[in-house]
Parts: structure tokens; sequence; C-alpha cells
């Protein structure tokens, strides 16, 4: 393989030499074999590098030791018996410069896949049971919960009053203030890790949240980062449950600040946690800090709809996890169930499906909390006038030319319906999507029950309940055959940016 | 935690004699000590056969060389961070005689290329050293193939312009 520009000719031959030359001057020590086949078996989970304790030295002797007493001076031949360590000792003396041949016959062929176990990161955050727990807890407690939540692999803290030593092996790696941010959910000692060194990546927090709790509907997080840390992923987490509520990343710009701002609902305590990530996304530093909120609520309710009237559970299940697989139904939301609350802005997406984590009441009457299927959700509240008037101009308005064989109306309430195939198809507002669907190729009535008008209007109202219909008709005008003459409304919700198509119902004219 | 796979001879013993001599010497590209370089070679095999990680078989090979080059790397770092406030000890360069020049100006194109932004440099080292294809490149590395050539490309430019900067 060589490269494709000439200029660079001289260069990787001179690159080639290097590494030969570099590579001849190593070869497996005569024990390798007996050390490693005892390592695995020991199954040691850190390498000397997260300890910071060499790996090789006493075992390298001892090791030595076992070798004179086992090989007696002689290398064992590959294949031989497993006590025995192996001679990977070329043949010749000809420096190795080239791949190795005795690759398996699966290493040759490369894969189509390439979703290679990543290398461990030195940090592993965990997202879930791990940071719950009671919500006092003790200076030591707090460590371990700390500790618990990045996972510090190898890190010991020293605890020296209201301060903290971390401690990768015996070298000092950051430091800890325990009591210094005393809001723990306001019983008990705080404890925040606001500067970490690692290798020579340095992650810092500024300081935020001075002994208050913040009152406010985000929390601004900020600091410093080495220049080579590509970027910072900032979340939060809620104590009740682990759960994650919000997660940003930002830039490290150019001086190696760094900031973002984190949104928060409700009233609440849990973590913030910070992370450096490399150019190839691993993490190389973590901070964190203890936080408690009361952030006004927004108010922002949703209804739970699209829904198969013939669903033996009635409604829409609420699950431990998200996902249907391996989780348990903790619940169930009845149809037009209008006080469903978000918790956190962070949809977890399985097999395609996106999910939320909510809190809502069931039909006991019960407030429950789990996570939902999002699809089966939209916005609670009026649509605006607004917002309908500009639907239904895009609708009136469309030209002939993009819509020749009807004209449209818009008119009122249906009196009878013909639920179509997919009537619940979410266009994120794209109108022109819309209209492709029903022009006049579409197959969308092809199978459509014809029902009476109290069975549709009913399925109207359990498909889509407390919505607002725009109805209209297309192909009742000349032009169009008295078979196509069909009305449709379509049901919008109102949202930040403006109204939304969330279901399409149609019926005979 | 995906179970331990069974640790049996034949399965350490096939991946040893496949990969493991390859690996101690992939390792050097970064480090300049055997044990060292033995040490990361060793423990990419703890973390594959501890049963940690799970593997398709027959793709070993790529998984041991992207763990060899981060832990090479890592210890790389660890180094450059112990240089900063130890002397520099007399290496196998000053100790160099027969083909003293040679071995230095090997020791400059190396620690140049050590210098590189790690995809680079590791780009370089599967390229230059293993052979590997592009697509073993990419797959080792978790990277597209287009930008296996991409950085090979700014990899070899960025190193002819450092060593013109230093003769």
């Amino acid at each position: 393989m060589t490269g494709d520009d000439p200029r660079h000719e001289a260069i990787e031959r001179r690159l080639r030499d290097a590494m030969a030359s570099q590579a001849e001057r190593f070869e497996p020590s005569e024990d390798s074999y007996l050390r490693l086949r005892r390592e695995v078996r020991e199954d040691r989970p850190t390498g000397a590098g997260r300890s910071g304790v060499p790996r090789l030295g006493p075992r390298l002797a001892a090791a030595a030791a076992a070798v004179a007493i086992v090989v007696g001076g002689g290398a064992a031949m590959l294949g031989g018996d497993d006590t025995q360590p192996l001679d990977l000792t070329p043949a010749t003396s000809t420096p190795v410069t080239s791949a190795p041949t005795t690759l398996p016959a699966g290493d040759a062929t490369p894969s189509t896949s390439s979703t290679l176990p990543p290398e461990p990161p030195m940090f592993e955050t965990v997202t879930s049971e791990a940071i719950t727990g009671p919500r006092s807890v003790s200076a030591d407690e707090a460590v371990e919960r700390f500790i618990g939540l990045v996972r510090l692999d190898g890190v010991a803290i020293d605890l020296q009053g209201a301060k903290a030593a971390l401690r990768l092996g015996d070298t000092w790696i950051g430091t800890a203030g325990v009591g210094a941010v005393a809001l723990y959910d306001g019983s008990g000692p705080g404890f925040a890790v606001t500067e970490l060194h690692h290798d020579d990546t340095v992650l810092q927090l500024d300081s935020f949240l001075a002994g208050a709790t913040v009152d406010a509907p985000a929390v601004e997080v900020s600091g410093t980062a080495d220049a080579d840390v590509a970027q910072i992923r900032a979340e939060v987490f809620s104590n009740h449950d682990g759960l994650l509520l919000d997660r940003r990343t930002a830039p490290v710009e150019a001086g190696g600040r760094w900031g973002t701002a984190l949104m928060l609902s409700g009233r609440d305590s849990g973590w913030v946690l910070v992370s450096a990530l490399d150019d190839a996304g691993e993490i190389v530093a973590v901070v964190a800090k203890p936080l408690q909120w009361t952030a006004d609520d927004d108010g922002t309710r949703y209804t739970v709809a699209f829904l198969d009237p013939a669903d033996p559970d009635g409604g829409l299940n609420v699950r431990s996890l998200p996902g249907v697989d391996d989780t348990t139904i903790e619940g169930v939301l009845p149809p037009g169930t209008a006080d469903v609350r978000r918790r956190g802005q962070v949809p977890v997406t399985i097999d395609g499906t996106e999910w939320w984590a909510i809190e809502g009441t069931d039909a006991a009457g019960s407030r429950i909390d789990g996570w939902v299927a999002a699809s089966h959700l939209v916005l609670t509240g009026t649509v605006a006038d607004a917002d309908v008037a500009e639907v239904a101009g895009l609708l009136t308005s469309r030209p002939p030319e993009e819509w020749p064989w009807a004209s449209t109306a818009v008119i009122g309430r249906p009196t009878a319906l013909t639920i179509v195939d997919d009537p619940v198809t979410r266009f994120g507002g794209q109108l022109g999507g819309l209209i492709a669907w029903i022009g006049p190729d579409a197959t969308w009535e092809a199978s459509a029950p014809d029902l009476s008008g109290d069975t549709a209007t009913a399925l109207a109202d359990w498909w889509l309940p407390g919505l607002t219909p725009i109805t209209f008709s297309i192909g009742t005008d000349a032009g169009a055959e008295a078979d196509n003459a069909v009305r449709t409304s379509l049901y919008l919700e109102s949202t930040v940016e403006g109204p939304r198509i969330v279901g399409v119902v149609g019926w005979d004219a | 935690m995906a179970p331990p796979r069974e640790l049996t001879g034949p399965d350490l013993r096939v991946l040893y004699e496949a990969h493991y001599r390859d690996l101690v010497k992939l390792a050097s590209m970064y480090v300049d000590d055997r044990e060292t370089a033995e040490e990361v070679t060793q423990d990419a095999f703890v973390k594959l056969l501890g049963g940690r990680y799970r593997v398709e078989p027959g793709r070993e090979a790529p998984y041991l060389r992207s763990m060899v080059l981060n832990g090479a790397r890592s210890q790389l770092r660890k180094r450059r961070v112990r240089r900063a406030h130890t002397p520099e000890p007399p290496g196998p360069v000053a100790a160099a005689e027969a083909s003293g020049l040679e071995i230095v100006a090997d020791a400059e194109l190396l620690a140049a290329m050590r210098s590189l932004p790690k995809k680079q440099a590791d780009v370089l080292i599967l390229r230059y050293w293993l052979d590997l294809s592009e697509a073993e490149i990419a797959e080792t590395l978790g990277i597209a193939r287009g930008s296996v050539k991409s950085h090979a490309h700014r990899g070899l430019k960025k190193l002819s312009h450092l060593l013109e900067v230093a003769s």
C-alpha cells in the first residue's frame, strides 16, 4: 500500500525504514506467554497506567524465575503444553517489515461493520441507580456517591477536613471540596470535584451556586479545559431516580473557556456532571457538583392520543424503563389524559421509537412516572387562532397547478367519518408532505371502513382528543369526479415554532 | 457485564501466537522501552480475554490493535508529563555508535510522527508498519475509509514540514 502523492514517496520510504528499525529492537520477553496467561486468569481489571503501579517490576522477576524452572533454558514449540512459554522468534533474523502472516483467516477480510467496542474510557459515567439513594448523606457517602457517579477507576480520595485530594496511584490528580457546597438537597454535606488533572488534561469547573439553590429554569455551567479537549459535555441528573434531565455539548473556545446552560424543571436535586471529551469522543476528565433547584413550571403538558380503540391495555403504558423489552408496566394513562408532564429533555430512542420520561395521572387519580412512547403524546391546550388561520390559509391558497384536480374550502366539523389507512401521521409541519399524501394517486382511502357519524366522531375524539381540527373539502368543485369528493380534517397543535399537523382524518363527502 | 469468555489455553495461545509479537512492536512505535510495550500489549489481551468486552470471533485483531495504540499513546502522554519534571535520561540514541547517524535520523522521524495528532499518527503506523489496508485501518480506528486517506495525507504533509523545519 503506497501513498497517493508522489511528493510523499521519500517520507514514506523513510517512515517504513524507521519503523522497521524501531520494531527490530523490540522482541517479547521469553516468559511473556506465561505472564500473560497468569494475568488473564487473575483478570486484573486495571492496567498499570491506571493504578500508577508498574505492572512488570517485581512480578517480572518472579515470572522470569518461573520460566527458568519450567523451561529449563529451552524455548517450547508453538502448540505444545500450555504451561510452556511460546517461542515467537522468527525463523530467520530478517527484520519484520510487513503484516504478520499468522493472522486468522477472518482477519484478512475487512469486516463491513465498524462497530468495534471502543477502548474503555478512563471515566465511565453512570446514568441510573448508581446516583440514587438517600437524599441526605455523610461526607464519606458523598465521596462514594461521586466515585459511583463517574467510576473513577483506581482513584482514591483523601478526606482532610473540608477538603479532599484525589489520587490516581501516588499522583495527585484533583481537588474535591467537601462541605464547600453544602446544598446536597439542603440536608447534608455537599461534595464537588471542581478541578481534575489527568495525564496532561486539566478540566476545571467555574464556581457557581455559591451555597444557594438555583431558582431558575436553567443553570449556566462554565469553566476551562485544555485546548486539546475537543468539547465538553454537561449533564444534569436527578437524585429522584438518576434520570438524565438534560445534556448539552459545547466547544472549548480559544483560551480554553467553555460554557453552556442546562435546562431544569420542577423542584428537585441532583448532580451536574461535566465531562471533557477528546477528539475520539472519549472521556478524559470529569468534574461534578451537587445541585438543587426550584424551577418555575412552564405549564407545558401533553395529552395521551393516537391509541388504538381496541387496545387491551385501555391506555398508554407507562414503563419502568424506555423500550418494551425487560421493562415493567408501572401504570396506564387513559386516552385523553391531559396533564402529562415531561421529566427532562433527553429522549431515548430504541428501535426507532422515541421514549420520553414523564409523569401523569392514571385512571385512579394516582401520579405515576416512567417512560412512554412519545408518538402517543400531543401538546395539551387550545390551538392558537393564528395557527388555525395560517394552516387554513395554506390550504385554500394552494395554486391550481399544485392541486389541479380539485379545489379546497374550509368547512365545518365533519358529521361522518371514514378513518383512512394511516390517519395518524406526523408531518412535522410540512404541509407539502400532507398534500402529496392525499393527492389523487394516493391509496389512503382504499381500505377505509365506513363508519356511522356517531362512531366516527367518537373515534376521532379517541384518537385525537382535545385537538382542534381544520376541516376542509377536496374535489367538490367543478372538474372533480364525484367519487373523489372527500373531506378531510387536519388536527393541529400549537408549538413555539408554530402550528404542527399531528393528525389527518378523511371522510366521504 | 458480559459473561467472561472461557479462558481456555488454545484460545489464548492462538491469539498470542498470531498477534502478540507484532502488537509489542506496534506499541514500540509510541513507547521506547520493551517493558512498557509488553505491559500495554498484555493489558490489551487481559481486557479482551477477561470478558469485559464482547468481540466477535475473528475480529480480535483490530480490537487488540486499537487497544494497544490507545494504551501506548496513553503511556506516551504520561511520560511527557513526567519528563516535564525530570531530566531526560540518555536514550539508545546516545549509546549508538556504529550507525549513530541513521539511528538519530530514525529517532527524529519517529519523534516527529508521535507529535502528530492521534489519528494521523495511528494511521501512519498501521499503514507503514503493519501494512494494513485502508479498510483494516478504518476498522481498527473506527473511522471511515475516506478519513484514513485524509489522515494519512495530512500526516505525511505535516511530517515533511516538521522535518524540513528541523533540518
